[in-house]
């Protein structure tokens, strides 16, 4: 498909039945009052928020809204333009985002679908279906970027494996039922790394919330001592826990940012909105930044939709990284000059949560935003990867 | 004008330092968070160390040691308004900078009530009616304003709260270097420590350079507002605006430089960073801040440390108020 076509799918016109599907999803956000369940989950404690969002998550789910990237055997198989009107319109009829589904829908699935074993696919993929939640434990405290010297050790045992060590940045840990778990299984460095599914209930699971710079609790550590992890649970053969890591991780991370990018393009009305009210001595600046990223938010969803296409035959992490990078730094300009322009009306009648730019609530998504350049990978350690693997430069810093 | 403080005020600065340091620190802020007695443990350190003694109307060298204790505070994030205490009125109420159009002023609730000022000079009486009710900036909080018709406020008083809340910020911006700086040291990944990948060190440079031009503007503020030829609101606007911009950005920084635990309240920087957005944004935003200064300068003009006729008389001062 050529970046010509992929200009038409965004604008959504290359498929038959494509604005029957607008209009149906359009339709549902109204009758199931998306935005009342959107305030609701803002105004709510972080258990009831949990809870709410389960009961939202069904209701997509029942739908059809929920997983329409999976494979059609196991209740998706849409394809990539219906993907993107489906995020576009959940987004634009203010649809909460399912932030603590996120992992199982997205990580936990492609993991799954890609390395796991039927029985493993059997057991979890259906379970994700009716709620069952993810979160991801790779991080520790001593490896960040340089995830692949992660010291958590997995020993055999009888029937398994004996797992001891300590995650932490997970996000959602607290709310979530099973881990996507990197444990050491061999020697130093990338090859002594095996994948587990871990069951969080297990005795000598320990998940402690870590508050953040928004007042959240929303990434959380994990200890592990001692916690028997049964040999059924480990994904791949032994040792081979890095290679799936990536081939996941870049699975997933271009699909989330089609709907990154559609949540961008839709929040651009807050741009509008806030200079539209702007006195007239600030509004020569304020068409300048909104012209400035009108245009930067267009390249990106092209982009988007240029690497989904790439990478349609086998995941690519380098266009992945490239995505990611663009995303967050466009994401932190547009939060802070959007807050620096509402000034003093950025910052007062806050809601209390939000995951990205889409409360239209400047000072909460400035802070929001600031994740967006560590997690999944900082920023510096993205582009390593994209000058040595897209431009084929020597190999630097890293090993 | 003297490029660095005398070594009294320094000297002042450090016990400053260490009486807030013994009070807790940037802990404060975080334990004021959840109970804003804590607050009081910093009025107090700084009430020990003569704050309520400083009158920075008197001379430069009241208002340099002035300066310096609201930069040691923003190294600190001592949750208490500081700018507004120093410049408290006879009768006690302290004064805060506001936007007539969303009047917040930070740490409203440390008085009852307080004598505020708009940019233009337009006075009010403020008291606090809520808090501004994002959790992300806890102290800030709405007021509501009563015009008061009394003579506009004083140029001084409104140069004043600009320049020391410059410092203020100041201090917060080298508190954030000097944790980015330990923090890349210890911090090891790919076996070094982050300081020795060069865009690090770059970045950190950079940083330190943006501040060293901050530390300089903010003192020619001060300098200016006793001493200059010409009205020095341009001067505190343009020490203000340049403190809002570096800042921000060495806060950004630093934090990337944390990691993850840039966002983790248990890392100070993290609470720092929070901690200085109302410092950051009031009493108006970057943006607007930018667009007083152009106008006070199409008013006033902007005299600069070298403008041709100023350029010798600089050079001859020492820094005392003539
Ligand atoms: C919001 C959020 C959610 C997260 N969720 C999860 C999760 O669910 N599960 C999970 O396992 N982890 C999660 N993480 C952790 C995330 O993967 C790590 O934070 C990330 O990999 C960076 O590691 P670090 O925080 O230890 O920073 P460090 O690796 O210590 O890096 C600190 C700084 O040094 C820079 N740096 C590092 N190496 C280099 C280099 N070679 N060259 C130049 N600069 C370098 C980085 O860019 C960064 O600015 C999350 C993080 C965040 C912020």
């Amino acid at each position: 498909m050529s970046l010509h076509d992929t200009g038409q799918e965004v604008a959504g016109e290359t498929e038959t039945g494509l604005d029957d599907l607008a209009q149906e999803v359009r339709k549902w956000c109204a009758v199931r009052d998306a935005t009342g369940w959107a305030a609701r989950m803002a105004a709510a404690d972080p258990q009831a928020r949990a809870d709410l969002q389960r009961e939202w998550f069904l209701r997509l789910a029942e739908q059809g809204y929920a997983y329409p990237h999976w494979p059609a055997a196991w209740g998706g198989g849409r394809s990539r333009a219906e993907q993107l009107v489906i995020a576009r319109e959940l987004i634009r009829g203010g649809a909460p985002r399912l932030d603590l589904h996120f992992v199982a829908l997205y990580h936990a699935a492609a993991t799954l679908i890609v390395a796991g074993t039927p029985e493993q696919r059997e057991t979890h993929l259906p379970a994700i279906r009716t709620g069952r939640r993810w979160c991801q434990g790779f991080s520790e405290p001593e490896a960040g970027s340089d995830l692949a010297s992660l010291r958590c050790r997995a020993v055999p045992a009888e029937g398994g494996y004996r797992v001891t060590g300590h995650k932490t940045w997970s996000t959602g840990a607290a709310h979530a039922d099973m881990c996507l778990l990197l444990a050491r299984t061999g020697g130093p460095g990338r090859a002594g790394i095996s994948y587990f599914l871990l069951d969080l209930a297990s005795p000598g699971v320990e998940v402690r919330p870590i508050r953040n710079a928004s007042g959240q609790e929303e990434f959380c550590e994990i200890f592990c001592n001692d916690v028997f992890v049964p040999e059924e649970s480990r994904v791949g053969a032994e040792n081979e826990g890095w290679r799936i890591a990536n081939a996941t991780l870049s699975e997933e991370r271009g699909l989330t940012m089609l709907e990154r990018s559609e949540e961008m393009a839709t929040g651009m009305q807050h741009l509008v909105r806030l200079v539209a009210g702007l006195a007239p001595g600030s509004r020569e600046e304020g068409l300048r930044i909104l012209g400035r990223y009108s245009e930067r938010v267009e390249a990106f969803r092209l982009l988007v939709a240029r690497v989904l296409d790439a990478s349609v035959e086998g995941a690519d992490v380098a266009a992945a990284s490239i995505l990611k990078l663009v995303y967050s730094e466009l994401l932190q300009d547009i939060s802070d000059a959007g807050l620096s322009l509402a000034g003093l009306d950025g910052h007062v009648d806050g809601t209390s949560w939000t995951g990205t730019w889409q409360s239209g609530h400047w000072f909460a998504d400035y802070l929001g935003s600031w994740e967006w350049t560590i997690g999944g990978g900082a920023n510096d350690v993205l582009r390593n990867v994209v000058g040595e693997r897209v431009l084929g430069l020597p190999r630097g810093g890293t090993r | 004008m003297r490029t660095t403080m005398p070594e009294p005020i320094l000297d002042f600065g450090r016990s400053v330092d260490s009486a807030l340091q013994r009070a807790g620190g940037i802990g404060l802020a975080r334990d004021a968070e959840a109970d804003y007695a804590a607050a009081d443990l910093a009025l107090k350190a700084l009430s020990q160390v003569g704050m309520y003694d400083i009158d920075p109307r008197d001379d430069l060298d009241s208002a340099a040691a002035a300066a310096e204790l609201c930069r040691v505070a923003g190294a600190q994030a001592a949750p208490c308004p500081v700018v507004g205490i120093i410049l408290r009125d006879p009768a006690d109420k302290p004064f805060a900078l506001v936007s007539d159009e969303c009047p917040i002023i930070d740490h409203a609730a440390a008085a009852p009530l307080w004598r505020a000022a708009t940019l233009s000079g337009d006075v009010y009486e403020a008291r606090v009616v809520q808090r501004t009710g994002s959790n992300l900036s806890p102290f800030a909080m709405k007021v509501g304003l009563t015009r008061l018709d009394d003579e506009p406020a004083s140029p001084q008083d409104v140069q004043l709260a600009l320049a020391l809340s410059a410092f203020q910020l100041l201090g917060t911006g080298q508190q954030a270097l000097e944790l980015a700086i330990k923090h890349t040291r210890e911090r090891e990944q790919f076996g070094r420590p982050l300081s020795g990948f060069q865009v690090i060190r770059h970045s950190v440079a950079d940083l330190s350079v943006g501040l060293e031009g901050l530390a300089l503007l903010c003192r020619f503020a001060l300098w200016q507002i006793f001493t200059g030829s010409s009205d020095a609101l341009p001067d505190a606007l343009a020490a203000k605006h340049e403190a809002q911009r570096v800042v921000r950005n060495v806060l950004r920084m630093s934090q990337q430089f944390h990691g993850a635990a840039g966002l983790a309240d248990e890392y100070d920087i993290s609470v720092l960073a929070r901690h200085a957005q109302p410092a950051l944004r009031l009493p108006t935003d970057m943006t607007t801040t930018l667009g007083h200064l152009r106008a006070a300068i199409e008013e006033r003009g902007f005299e600069g440390l070298y403008a041709p006729e100023h350029a010798h008389r600089a050079a001859l001062t020492t820094g005392e108020a003539r």
